[in-house]
């Protein structure tokens, strides 16, 4: 048995982040990840991080505050965005102290560009690799406190013992073994959920793990129906192509050339926040303005030094994937599923409602996106609270030294397991995640209504019964990415119910969830979060957790 | 959408002595990447093809892989 005193379920940005404070602090930590801590996806992340240094206009975590709150259409829990926003300076000078590299201004200042929804240029960056260049210092310093990282395990479960975190149990991929991971202090930074729909920004392994394990051992999962979809994703590929692109001031063209963000959003035109702006290129490729099934990116009047310069990276996705060059010709694009707002609950520290169980970045709801992210918050979010929630079980774990599993979860996982493996008959994984890709995508996108959403619940249904009876291929016990990938269906199809159920009850539209059935936002009756409960049918939606308001009162939201 | 011969060299530390090669047939798009063809394989004809992957937009590095003798 393996045991530590914190450990830390994915080894992206929260969960590296998380990692390193608990280092700073001492403690005996761990990352548990099914991969390569460098290789996560919080190093697709390209736009930058928000902080209200004011290097470029004047700016402060107050008006950065408000600017979460108007983006997340008035759902997110203000005083946690207020935590985020105070931090967010002291976050990044933290960073910048670790070798961080960020771009500067002239004057050698960090510098920093406008993004959507945003009242200041307070975006830091690093060209438009920010998300990698912070993935490699944070790695830095896990080798600096040498951290031990249990890579290619793939968490199957939480054990639970007497209603108190006792650790996980984890299949360790190279040798096809489950083992038990103890410590009094777990924390979940698995990521994001993408892989339910067909078309994704994300990459292969973002599949709802920490969320699906959460879920099973009984807690609840917030917000689920707040799903982003980006503005500007490649169509061969999905692949993201940042809003730093428009931060710079690349433009949106629909078939006619027009810059039809204005007619949406007459004042902040592309830089409003990412909801608007989806729905907007969707309108217009609905209603026939759009170009093979896409609106335009424009970024040919930016020059091409400045493309070179701030946005490499973009211009070789794109031309890795169409063969088009932004210098020179504008790159079809379209809204794409991007992130998650919802995840697991958690409060202002990270804590779950089960005693040394944390959550933190992607697969967390705190709530400080509400129903609409702005970019260049989720790095943020991941920073701060990784390592708020570290603080946290760094002290817990320290006054619980004795907690430890019993090895119950470890035996009922590996029967689950030799059983699924001794299956022969039945649908292979792949072939059901493919219906839940395309109900999703089909049923549950930017504008969803009543019957779309029956439709898509009723197919999760019938999915959810599939996998019960799920046959894997692949009966090796060296590297079995079919039985991994089968551990990744089930948690999609439990995340994606979260998300069609508290799409359904939801009768209003707000931020990125947009009812054609119920256009209107409703204050009345949904400043409420949504707690989607596992039960042994559809998921349980309860609406106890209120909003929290500080200073701001929900007013008409307009960009 | 075109048939893609796909020449895979295997390995299972558990059960093989010396490596081998194994020829799949996938019907995909002329457009695809090598990767999304290997997915393609995985998912439709044998489950038991593995490889590392996550971005599969050449910035994490996972798949990078040894193609017609070129890295």
């Amino acid at each position: 048995m393996i045991k530590h005193d914190v450990i830390v379920i994915g080894g992206g940005l929260a969960g590296m982040r998380a990692a390193v404070e608990a280092a700073e602090r001492g403690s005996d930590v761990a990352i548990v990840s099914k991969m390569h801590p460098v290789r996560s996806h919080s190093g697709a992340a390209q736009g930058g991080i928000n902080a209200a240094l004011g290097n470029r206009e004047d700016d402060s975590p107050e008006s950065h505050a408000f600017d979460c709150v108007k983006g997340s259409d008035y759902l997110g829990d203000q005083d946690a965005i207020e935590a985020m926003c105070e931090d967010a300076p002291r976050q990044i000078i933290w960073l910048e102290h670790r070798g961080c590299i960020f771009s500067r201004l002239p004057d050698g200042r960090l510098a920093q560009r406008p993004f959507g929804g945003a009242g200041s240029a307070r975006t830091c960056y690093s060209a438009d690799v920010t998300g990698l260049v912070i993935l490699h210092t944070l790695w830095e310093q896990l080798e600096r406190f040498n951290v031990r990282v249990y890579e290619e395990y793939f968490c199957t479960a939480l054990c639970v013992e007497d209603g108190i975190g006792a650790g996980v149990v984890a299949y360790n991929m190279r040798n096809g073994e489950l083992e038990l991971i103890t410590a009094p202090a777990t924390i979940f930074a698995t990521g994001g959920t993408g892989r339910m729909y067909a078309k994704t920004t994300n990459g292969y392994a973002s599949t709802a793990d920490g969320l699906g394990i959460a879920f099973r051992a009984g807690l609840p999962i917030m917000d689920m129906e707040f799903v982003q979809f980006h503005p500007t994703s490649l169509k061969e590929n999905g692949v993201l192509l940042s809003e730093a692109a428009r931060g710079e001031g690349a433009h949106l063209l629909n078939a006619d050339g027009e810059r039809f963000m204005f007619k949406y959003a007459p004042t902040k035109g592309e830089l409003a926040s990412r909801d608007v702006v989806s729905r907007a290129a969707w309108t217009e490729i609905m209603q026939g303005r759009g170009v093979d099934g896409c609106v335009l990116l424009d970024l040919r009047h930016l020059g091409r030094e400045k493309i070179l310069e701030r946005l490499p990276q973009i211009r070789e996705l794109a031309l890795d994937a169409t063969g088009k060059d932004a210098v020179k010709e504008p790159i079809p694009i379209l809204p794409g599923m991007h992130y998650t707002m919802g995840g697991i609950e958690t409060d202002m520290w990270g804590k779950t409602r089960i005693p040394g169980v944390y959550a933190a970045g992607e697969t967390a709801c705190v709530s400080v996106h509400g129903a609409n992210r702005l970019g260049g918050n989720s790095l943020l979010e991941t920073i701060v609270f990784g390592a708020r929630a570290a603080r946290d079980a760094t002290e817990y774990a320290k006054k619980n030294p004795g907690i430890k599993s019993s090895g119950r979860t470890l035996k009922a996982e590996q029967d689950r397991v030799s059983e699924m493996l001794a299956r022969t008959s039945g649908e292979r994984a792949p072939q059901i995640r493919k219906r839940v890709n395309a109900t999703m995508s089909e049923n549950a996108f930017i504008f969803r209504d009543d019957a779309q959403l029956r439709k898509a619940c009723e197919d999760l249904r019938e999915a959810r019964e599939a996998i019960k009876h799920v046959t894997v291929m692949d009966k090796s016990k060296t590297f079995n990415t079919d039985l991994v990938g089968t551990f990744e269906t089930e948690f999609l199809i439990e995340a994606a119910q979260c998300v069609t159920h508290g799409a359904l009850a939801r009768t209003e539209s707000r931020g990125a969830q947009a009812r054609t059935d119920y256009p209107e936002r409703d204050d009345n009756k949904w400043l409420v979060h949504t707690l989607a409960w596992k039960t042994d049918g559809d998921p349980r939606l309860d609406y106890s957790r209120k909003v929290t308001f500080t200073k701001w009162q929900p007013e008409v939201r307009s960009y | 959408m075109s048939n893609i011969i796909l020449d895979i060299f295997r390995f299972d530390e558990a059960t093989d002595e010396v490596p081998h090669r194994d020829r799949v047939t996938v019907d995909v798009p002329e457009t695809t990447t090598v990767l999304d063809a290997l997915e393609t394989a995985k998912a439709d004809i044998d489950g038991s093809i593995s490889f590392r992957r996550s971005c599969r937009s050449a910035i994490c590095g996972s798949c990078s892989m040894n193609i017609n003798g070129e890295s």
